[in-house]
């Protein structure tokens, strides 16, 4: 069952983690400026979230239960990040 | 007990086939509670910096020994700490914790020069490094090393006085610890008298401070833990709702796992540490 959905939505998958591992490698790149490392933190969030709310509503399934739950695991790793920054 | 941990982590019929520690609810409080803490965080740091702070071992003696390390591998003539270049890295401090910025020419466009011309070290040649937010001089040494433009300087032939300056302050919004040294060679001039430190005097600040809890590695620890505990429930749901067919709305956790994956590595990669 994981790997059909996997198959079914690999162009999904596969752009999603092209979009994470863009995020995660500029972010570590740019660890000189801290603004702008967070500005790509938050902007890698912002895309997982509308990534995620886009494909739901391209596949016909969107909900706003999926849209909170998107919404909630992105702020759940922005907060996380931003509390690492501040310790 | 064990129904009450089956109800926290296990998809059942109590929890409605979704582990209670992902629910709406809950992923908000954890939410809720980590905004919190990163407005209070800072407001511990300063008003009980023995409690939680940043712990740092920086000293001068450190840096000097570890830059000559470096040296005496490429068989280059080791450094000495010069009084006039270590008050030139310490003006160099002060002026960006007043005028807060972080580069090589202040705002005003004094250059690092000046603060050399200053300390009335007469040079022939003179380089500037600086680093932020390390809190081990070894951690200092090893960055300028890994920047081709700061190991220049470490490893010049032609520099031969070094003076470091370490201080804690605020600069650009966030409490750090501000790291400046300053390389360079006299002026050949027979009348002048030597500044260079006679071995065991000091002249340049060391920076030790040893808090009861370390705020970074805290800060690191609580959000690795938090990421770990997500990843591992999520993982166990996914698994748990596969095996057993169940249908759901919610759930899609190999989009949230990738994205928690991100953020440790984040979490694990990430430096406080920049330098210039």
């Amino acid at each position: 069952m994981i790997t059909n959905s996997i198959k079914k939505h690999t162009g999904y998958y596969f752009s999603l983690i092209i979009i994470l591992a863009l995020g995660i490698f500029l972010s570590l790149q740019t660890s000189g400026d801290r603004q702008l490392q967070m500005l790509i933190m938050v902007m890698t969030v912002f895309f997982y979230v509308a990534w995620g709310i886009l494909h739901h509503l391209l596949e016909h399934d969107l909900n706003i239960k999926i849209v909170i739950e998107y919404v909630l695991i992105g702020s759940l790793a922005m907060s996380i990040v931003l509390f690492l920054v501040r310790g | 007990m064990r129904e009450f941990f089956h109800h926290l982590f296990v998809p059942r019929e109590s929890n409605n086939h979704r582990a209670k520690l992902l629910s709406h609810q809950f992923l908000l409080f954890i939410v809720f509670l980590l905004f919190v803490g990163q407005f209070f965080l800072p407001v511990i740091k300063a008003n009980f910096s023995d409690v939680l702070g940043v712990s740092t071992n920086i000293s001068p003696q450190a840096l000097l020994m570890l830059v000559n390390q470096k040296r005496q591998e490429q068989k280059l003539i080791p450094l000495t700490l010069d009084k006039q270049l270590s008050l030139a890295a310490g003006s160099k401090a002060s002026d960006m914790f007043a005028k807060n910025y972080w580069a090589h020419n202040a705002p005003d466009g004094i250059t690092p020069w000046s603060f050399v011309k200053e300390s009335e070290y007469d040079y022939v040649y003179a380089g500037e490094n600086l680093a932020r937010g390390f809190t081990k001089s070894e951690e200092i040494v090893d960055a300028w090393m890994q920047s081709t433009t700061h190991r220049d300087n470490l490893l010049s032939q032609n520099y031969e006085n070094v003076g470091f300056y370490a201080a804690q302050g605020r600069l650009l919004g966030e409490e750090t610890t501000l790291v400046v040294a300053m390389f360079g060679s006299k002026n050949i001039n027979p009348l002048a008298k030597s500044s260079a430190v006679p071995s065991g005097e000091v002249f340049a600040v060391s920076l030790e401070r040893k808090p009861l809890i370390n705020s970074f590695s805290f800060a690191r620890s609580t959000g690795v833990a938090i990421l770990l505990l997500f990843i591992v429930i999520l993982v166990l749901d996914l698994i748990i709702v596969t095996r057993r067919k169940i249908v759901r709305l919610v759930g899609h956790n190999i989009d949230h796992i990738l994205l928690l994956g991100i953020v440790l590595i984040f979490a694990v990669l990430f430096s406080k540490g920049v330098i210039l």
